[in-house]
């Protein structure tokens, strides 16, 4: 007999009272006990319960009398137009934006004019400065030169004027040509930044490494550790093959995490290799799993050991794998994985 | 009828007091054997021979909570009834359906030794148990006693599954340093 039946038929030979005190304890001991409690105290606990349920909706109807209440008042102050319409308000918005834009299409087409004036004046002057020193006709040229720089000046003058005109910033001429090459070198900065933020997440992952994982995951016989989402993380539980014979497989589990506890319940199925994929091996008889949860502290292992054959029989020579869940951290933040033991049976 | 009517009616050897302890007790009996058997026609042979069971120990035997002393004699013929059934599923176990269906012909299977020892760790168990909060210690008996799904357990105390499967686990390691400390060996 095994030393858990020796247990449960301990557990059978305790104090009649510890049995009674369970018997009654909890909520609904009345329904458990049916034949210890007369009918009618459970006619009445069933009739308070149906009661109940009429109020189940009680709070629901509290939210929607509030909500309604909200929604009157605020009805009630905007028709007295103590609230801006977000309608109006979006009005206003689209006509400041659009004559900001018309300001800037503005601006945009006097720097352009601008830029294409002094431009031509400048290479105007190369020309002429170019005829001066090649045929020694200085003077004459260097007039025709000085005419077409006040000409040039003049032009510029205008555009300003017209800018001014246009809008009420005032486009300077030197400034312009600036604020187009810092815009130029701006976005070719931005382009340079978006180049290095696209090596970032290669440059990053180098100097990471390679995720934390106990041996290789896909060869390696003893152990594996993946997220259910399918991407590999640096989870720090490590699953140790421990051995496997006469259909019973052990393993270690062991939780590295410094704060978070491990667990797991009892299910497990298997997968057998066939050519580079895993297929599921189906159970030979019924089972039923028992449910009981085990709990793995930080910085702390268990060993597991799992009676293979009862479930599946004999198994064929090949490569297997026990496929198991676990979830670690707290109830409200646990995060699930799935553990893997890789074996083979001879 | 009050439990000290029925007991009189078991030491008055009156038939009735089968049909009345039926009547009284047999929906809270068949509730424990169906958790362990989960088949009606063997938890109703199983409730059968409670009956049975109650009818050739009273008397002697007065018990003072009747309700607990039927539970027990049916969860403990409905363990047995599930190994041998158990057993019998498992198709190579012939010989121990054998030795379990000889076993019922001896008078005491076991020894002196293994009931002293069995009777220390019920003792030791019951002390366990009376050590430890009242929430906890009725967790332990709906589960190991009465053999309650956790999800039962959870409804009847009106907490988390997750909550029972943790608190089972604490008291497992508990009793586990209880049975150590006290020096029984299973």
């Amino acid at each position: 007999m095994k030393k858990s039946e020796k247990l449960l038929d301990a557990i059978g030979q305790i104090d009649d009272s510890l049995v009674e005190e369970a018997a009654l304890a909890g909520k609904k001991e009345a329904a458990v006990l049916k034949g210890m409690k007369s009918a009618p105290v459970e006619h009445k606990k069933k009739r308070k319960k149906k009661s109940a349920a009429i109020y189940r909706w009680q709070g629901a109807l509290a939210a929607c009398a509030v909500l309604a209440v909200c929604v009157g008042i605020f009805g009630l102050l905007n028709s007295q137009g103590l609230i801006l319409s977000p309608f109006d308000r979006n009005e206003a918005a689209d006509t400041a934006e659009e004559a900001a834009f018309e300001e800037e299409a503005a601006k945009q087409e006097i720097s352009a004019e601008v830029t294409g004036d002094v431009a031509m004046g400048e290479n105007q002057e190369k020309t002429s400065v170019t005829n001066f020193s090649d045929k020694g006709m200085g003077s004459a040229e260097q007039v025709t030169a000085g005419e077409k720089d006040s000409a040039s000046e003049e032009i510029k003058s205008q555009a300003e004027q017209e800018a001014d005109a246009k809008a009420s910033t005032k486009p300077e001429d030197e400034t312009l040509p600036q604020q187009i090459q810092t815009t130029e070198m701006q976005q070719s900065e931005s382009g340079e930044t978006e180049v290095q933020a696209g090596q970032l997440p290669m440059i990053a992952s180098e100097l990471e490494g390679e995720p934390v994982f106990e041996g290789e995951p896909a060869e390696s016989t003893e152990e594996s550790t993946e997220s259910e989402q399918g991407t590999e993380e640096a989870v720090n539980v490590k699953v140790t093959l421990t051995g496997f014979s006469s259909g019973i497989l052990t393993f270690e589990i062991s939780n590295r995490e410094t704060s978070k506890t491990l667990y797991y319940d009892s299910d497990y199925y298997l997968e057998q290799k066939s050519g580079d994929e895993w297929t599921k091996v189906v159970p030979v008889g019924d089972g039923a799993w028992e449910d009981v949860r085990t709990f793995v502290d930080p910085q702390m292992s268990r060993e597991e050991e799992v009676d293979i054959s009862a479930l599946y029989g004999d198994l064929q020579p090949g490569k297997y794998r026990l496929v198991k869940s676990c979830q670690i951290g707290q109830e409200n933040q646990k995060e699930a994985y799935t553990l893997y033991v890789e074996f083979e049976a001879e | 009828m009050e439990d000290e009517k029925i007991i009189d009616l078991y030491w008055a050897r009156q038939e009735n007091a089968i049909m009345e302890t039926d009547k009284k007790y047999g929906n809270y009996c068949r509730s424990i054997s169906l958790h362990i058997l989960k088949n009606q026609e063997d938890t109703e042979e199983c409730v059968n021979d409670t009956w049975l069971r109650a009818w050739d120990t009273m008397p002697p035997k007065r018990p003072d909570f009747l309700a607990a002393f039927l539970g027990k004699i049916t969860r403990n013929l409905s363990i047995s009834r599930y190994r041998m059934t158990h057993a019998q599923k498992r198709g190579s176990g012939e010989v121990d359906l054998l030795l379990m269906e000889l076993e019922e012909c001896l008078p005491s299977a076991k020894s002196v030794e293994e009931e002293i020892e069995g009777k220390e760790t019920v003792a030791a168990i019951n002390r366990f148990l009376y050590q430890i909060d009242e929430e906890s210690r009725n967790i332990f008996v709906r589960r190991y006693f009465y053999v309650d799904s956790i999800k039962e357990i959870a409804n009847r105390f009106d907490v988390s599954e997750s909550k029972v499967k943790s608190q089972l686990f604490r008291i497992r390691n508990r009793l586990k340093d209880h049975l150590e400390k006290e020096g029984v060996v299973l």
